[in-house]
């Protein structure tokens, strides 16, 4: 069984490492996208992240399974936030083995743009003097 | 039938709840729900153009089924990552 995918706090990067490192791998990547301080010239303050949670469970082991197998990775796992995210903290952390370093860059990058394309996930920014949905205009 | 739409995001916040109740002749599918969010949920605005439906914890297309045990949510543009 699988842990859930969505975390309602702190992500632990070394924890994921962990997770998918074997005697196999000659490669772990581990990629860490964090709230950033800024976006579009407006200062951001903190990031809020809702998730469909049953969908995004399920589409999540998918996105993760479709990349492990499309570029034959050993293992791939992530992990994504839910609820506030202070500037600074990890919003999602997606680590993948294989045996040479191609395959677990190739991997690591095809899960993280896949969220972005289709894990049922929405962040909301918050401004100094205000918030916005991201990619809602609202 | 009736079919509850569950909300996200900006389109939960817009609506104010979390759920929609709409009423829907059977047989139905994704287009049918897609025209009457669009006729009597207003308040939803320019996010019924760009959200994706889901039935079921799937991406929907515009002729996927809905029946009354179907879970059904309206998902605006997603944002994760």
């Amino acid at each position: 069984m699988v842990a859930p995918f969505l975390v309602p706090g702190p992500l632990d990067a070394a924890a994921l490492e962990a997770e998918v490192r074997t005697d196999a791998a000659g490669a772990v990547v581990v990629f860490t996208g964090t709230a950033r301080n800024e976006t579009r010239g407006k200062r951001v303050v903190s990031l809020f992240y809702e998730a469909y949670a049953d969908m995004a469970e399920k589409r999540l082991l998918e996105i993760c399974e479709e990349a492990r197998r499309t570029h034959g990775a050993l293992a791939v796992t992530l992990r994504h936030r839910v609820g506030d995210c202070p500037v600074g903290e990890a919003a999602v952390v997606i680590a993948a083995s294989a045996a040479h370093r191609a395959a677990a860059f190739d991997a690591c990058r095809a899960v993280i743009e896949e969220i972005k394309r289709s894990a049922p996930l929405w962040k909301k920014e918050h401004y100094e003097d205000g918030s916005e949905w991201v990619g809602s205009g609202s | 039938m009736k079919v509850y739409v569950h909300l996200f995001g900006a389109a939960r916040e817009k609506a104010g709840r979390n759920v929609i109740e709409v009423e829907l002749r059977e047989p139905a599918v994704v287009a049918d729900l897609a025209a009457k969010l669009l006729l009597h949920h207003t308040g939803l605005g320019g996010l019924l153009q760009t959200a994706a439906i889901a039935v079921d914890r799937e991406f929907a297309k515009i002729d996927t089924p809905i029946t009354e045990e179907s879970e059904v949510a309206l998902l605006p543009p997603v944002s994760g990552g």
